[in-house]
C-alpha cells in the first residue's frame, strides 16, 4: 500500500517535470488527491527555490588552492603508505587484501624460521624455549595414548641430550629433564648419566631411590653439573615389590609369573646345572627372568666359591634368553667360558677371577646399567656353548665342573669383595629388607620398565 | 561511473593538476550547495566547498573507484566538514537574512508561484531538520534535478528505496517548513 502510494507520487513528479499541472496529475490520482497535494505542492516550491549562488572571486580562489594542493602532493615525496596505497590502487584490488597477504606471508615465514632455528637449539639458546613450546604443541595434539608416550619418552631423551651438551659446553641456563635415578651419593646425583648436585634448597619431593623416575629442574651450574632446584620422584613408581620365594624352584614358571618376579628365582640353582639348563632356556625364550639371578646370586653369601661360579654361569643362561635385559657384565663373559673348554680349561680358571666383575656388579650402583647393555648379539655365544658338549668330550664336560673349581680356588673367596662385604648376605634374600635385595629389583623394574616403554 | 570520469579521477590520482581542475569544476555547484543548505551561509559555504576538494586532492590516493560517484566521495567529506565546523563554532549558524539574494527572476515565475515563494535560507533552516539521506534526496532530486537512478548511485540504494525516501523526505520537509514558518513571509 505505502509502496502503490510511493509509485504514484513518484509518477507525479515526473510528470510535473514533464510539464504536466499540478491539477491534471492529481485527477489522474483522485483516490490520492488528498494526500498527493501538499507533497507536490511543495515539490514545484523546491524547483523554484534558487540557491545563492558562490561569488565568482571565491569559486576562483577555491580552484587555486585545490591547484596548490596538487602540486604539494606531487611535490611531496610518498611515504610509504601513500607508496603502498598506489600500489595497490594499481593492483585495483582491496587494500585489505594485499596487506593480509603479506603479513600472512610474514607469519608463517617467521613461524618457519623460528622452528628451523630452534631445531638444533641447546639450553642457554634464546630458541630453545620455542623447540620446548614445539614439543609441548606436538604432545598436546597427540591423542593416541600409545603415540603420545613415545614421543613423550623421545623428547625425554632429547632433552637429556640436551642438558649434557650444554653441560659439556659449559653453558649456564635452566633446565628442565626427566630420567632414571642412577645414584645417590650424599649430594651428587646420578640421573640418567647427568650430575645432579643436590643442595639444602633443592626441594625435593618424594622418596628418592635408586632407579626412581625424577623431574628434575635446576640449572647448570658451568661447572659439569646441574643444580638441582627441585626434584619430584614419580609417586606412580613405588619401590619395587618384595619379591616372592616361590619362583625360587625353576626359571620355567617364568609363563605364569611376571617377568620382574622370574628373574630373581632364577638365580639359586645354576651352578651345578650350567650345562644342562642352557640349551633349554634359550629356546624358551622366557629367559627375561633368569637374567636377574646373576645379580642375586653374587650378592648371595650362600657359598662364596658356589657364589663366584654361579655368577659366572648364570649369565650364560641369562643371555642366551634375554637379549634385551642382558647385564653387560654378565654377558660377556659367557663367551669367555666357551673358550675355555679347549684343553687349556684348567689354565683359564683363573678367568673365574675376573668373576669378580659381577662382584663389582654386586654393588647396586652398577646394576642400573642394564639399560645399557643390550648386547643381545653376544647371546648367540651361549649357543656355542653347546659346542662344547658337540666336541662331545664328555670328560670335558667336566670342565665346567672345573670352572667350578674356580669357587674352589681360594681366589675368590678370598677375593675380600664377596667376602667383605656382608650386605650381599643380608640382602639376597628377598624376605631381608636390607635394601640392595631391592634396589636390584628396582634397577631390573627400570629396565624392563624402559624395555616397556 | 562513465569512462572518462574514472580516467580523470585516475589522471588526478597519478598528481595531474589539470585533472584535479577539472573535477573541480565539474562538481564544485553541487559541493556548495550541498553546503550551503547545512551551515546555511553563504561565504562558509564557498569556504567549506574549496577545503572540500583541497581533502579531495589530499586524499586522491586512497580513493577506489567502485563505481559509486565521485559525487557521493565529496558530500561524505563535506559532511565531515560542516559536522566539524559545527563543533567548533557551536550548534548551528545562523541565517542571516540580508545574505539572502534575489533569488528568481519574478517575472519567469507563475503568478502563484511568487505569491507563496519558497526562500532558500529558509529552506536551509528547515532541512537542518532532515536525516541525511532526506536532506540528499531533496537536494539532488529537487533543486538539483536528478533522476531516481542517479540519486540511487549517489545514496548506494535501490531507485524503490528513492521513492520511497523521496516521499518520506517531501512529508517531513513539509511539517519543518511549517515548524520554520517559511510561508508566513
Amino acid at each position: 500500500m505505502r509502496s502503490d502510494f510511493d509509485a504514484t507520487l513518484d509518477r507525479c513528479l515526473a510528470d510535473l517535470a514533464a510539464g504536466a499541472s499540478l491539477d491534471t496529475c492529481l485527477a489522474r490520482h483522485p483516490d490520492h488527491a488528498a494526500e498527493l497535494r501538499p507533497l507536490l505542492e511543495l515539490a514545484v516550491d523546491l524547483q523554484y527555490v534558487t540557491t545563492p549562488r558562490a561569488a565568482d572571486g571565491a569559486r576562483a580562489e577555491g580552484r587555486q588552492r585545490v591547484l596548490a594542493a596538487a602540486a604539494a602532493r606531487l611535490e611531496q615525496r610518498p611515504s610509504f603508505a601513500t607508496w603502498w596505497r598506489r600500489a595497490v590502487l594499481a593492483l585495483r584490488v582491496p587494500v585489505w587484501r594485499p596487506a593480509a597477504a603479506l603479513a600472512l606471508v610474514l607469519l608463517v615465514a617467521t613461524a618457519a624460521f623460528l622452528l628451523v632455528a630452534s631445531t638444533s637449539s641447546l639450553p642457554g639458546d634464546a630458541f630453545y624455549p620455542v623447540k620446548l613450546a614445539r614439543q609441548a604443541v606436538q604432545l598436546a595434539f597427540t591423542f593416541d595414548p600409545l603415540k603420545e608416550r613415545i614421543l613423550a619418552d623421545q623428547f625425554a631423551t632429547e632433552r637429556r641430550y640436551d642438558v649434557g651438551a650444554a653441560l659439556s659446553m659449559g653453558r649456564t641456563a635452566t633446565v628442565h629433564f626427566e630420567g632414571i635415578l642412577e645414584s645417590i651419593d650424599e649430594d651428587r646425583w646420578l640421573v640418567s648419566g647427568l650430575p645432579v648436585v643436590v643442595s639444602d634448597a633443592t626441594r625435593i619431593d618424594g622418596e628418592p631411590y635408586r632407579g626412581a623416575p625424577v623431574d628434575v629442574r635446576g640449572e647448570l651450574s658451568g661447572a659439569g653439573n646441574v643444580r638441582a632446584l627441585s626434584v619430584f620422584v614419580d609417586p606412580d613408581h613405588a619401590p619395587w615389590p618384595e619379591m616372592t620365594g616361590t619362583a625360587t624352584s625353576t626359571p620355567t614358571p617364568t609363563a605364569s609369573l611376571p617377568p620382574r618376579t622370574a628373574a630373581p628365582t632364577a638365580t639359586a640353582r645354576p651352578p651345578a646345572t650350567l650345562t644342562a639348563p642352557l640349551p633349554p632356556s634359550t629356546p624358551t625364550g622366557t629367559a627375561t627372568p633368569t637374567i636377574t639371578p646373576t645379580p642375586v646370586r653374587t650378592d648371595e653369601p650362600g657359598g662364596p666359591a658356589g657364589a663366584t661360579a654361579s655368577t659366572t654361569a648364570t649369565p650364560l643362561v641369562i643371555s642366551s634368553p634375554l637379549p634385551a635385559t642382558g647385564e653387560p657384565t654378565a654377558t660377556r663373559q659367557p663367551t669367555e667360558p666357551v673358550e675355555t673348554p679347549s684343553p687349556p680349561g684348567p689354565t683359564d680358571t683363573p678367568q673365574p677371577t675376573r668373576t669378580p666383575l659381577p662382584s663389582v656388579t654386586r654393588q647396586p650402583t652398577n646394576t642400573p646399567r642394564p639399560t645399557e647393555t643390550p648386547l643381545p648379539t653376544d647371546t648367540p655365544p651361549p649357543s656355542a656353548t653347546p659346542q662344547p658338549t658337540e666336541k662331545s668330550d664328555p670328560g670335558e664336560t667336566p670342565e665346567p665342573a672345573d670352572t667350578a673349581r674356580p669357587t674352589e680356588t681360594p681366589e675368590p673367596t678370598n677375593t675380600p669383595k664377596l667376602t667383605k662385604t656382608p650386605e650381599p648376605t643380608e640382602t639376597p634374600k628377598p624376605g631381608d629388607d636390607d635394601g640392595s635385595g631391592r634396589a636390584a629389583c628396582k634397577k631390573q623394574g627400570v629396565a624392563t620398565a624402559r624395555r616397556r616403554a | 561511473m562513465p569512462d572518462d570520469q574514472v580516467a580523470l579521477i585516475r589522471r588526478a590520482q597519478r598528481g595531474d593538476a589539470a585533472a584535479c581542475a577539472a573535477l573541480y569544476d565539474e562538481h564544485y555547484d553541487a559541493v556548495y550547495r550541498y553546503c550551503y543548505y547545512r551551515v546555511g551561509d553563504t561565504d562558509l559555504a564557498q569556504d567549506l566547498a574549496a577545503e572540500v576538494f583541497v581533502r579531495m586532492v589530499e586524499k586522491l590516493d586512497i580513493y577506489q573507484v567502485r563505481g559509486r560517484p565521485l559525487l557521493a566521495w565529496l558530500y561524505t567529506i563535506a559532511r565531515n566538514l560542516v559536522v566539524d565546523t559545527h563543533r567548533a563554532n557551536g550548534r548551528m549558524m545562523h541565517i542571516s537574512l540580508d545574505q539572502a539574494e534575489p533569488a528568481v527572476d519574478g517575472n519567469a515565475m507563475p503568478v502563484d508561484q511568487v505569491a507563496r515563494r519558497l526562500e532558500a535560507e529558509c529552506l536551509a533552516a528547515a532541512m537542518a531538520r532532515l536525516t541525511e539521506d532526506q536532506r540528499q534526496v531533496i537536494l539532488g532530486k529537487f533543486v538539483e534535478g536528478r533522476t531516481n537512478a542517479q540519486m540511487g548511485a549517489l545514496l548506494n540504494k535501490t531507485e524503490g528505496a528513492i521513492k520511497s525516501l523521496q516521499h518520506r523526505a517531501l512529508a517531513a520537509l513539509r511539517r519543518a517548513l511549517e515548524i520554520e514558518r517559511c510561508y508566513e513571509v
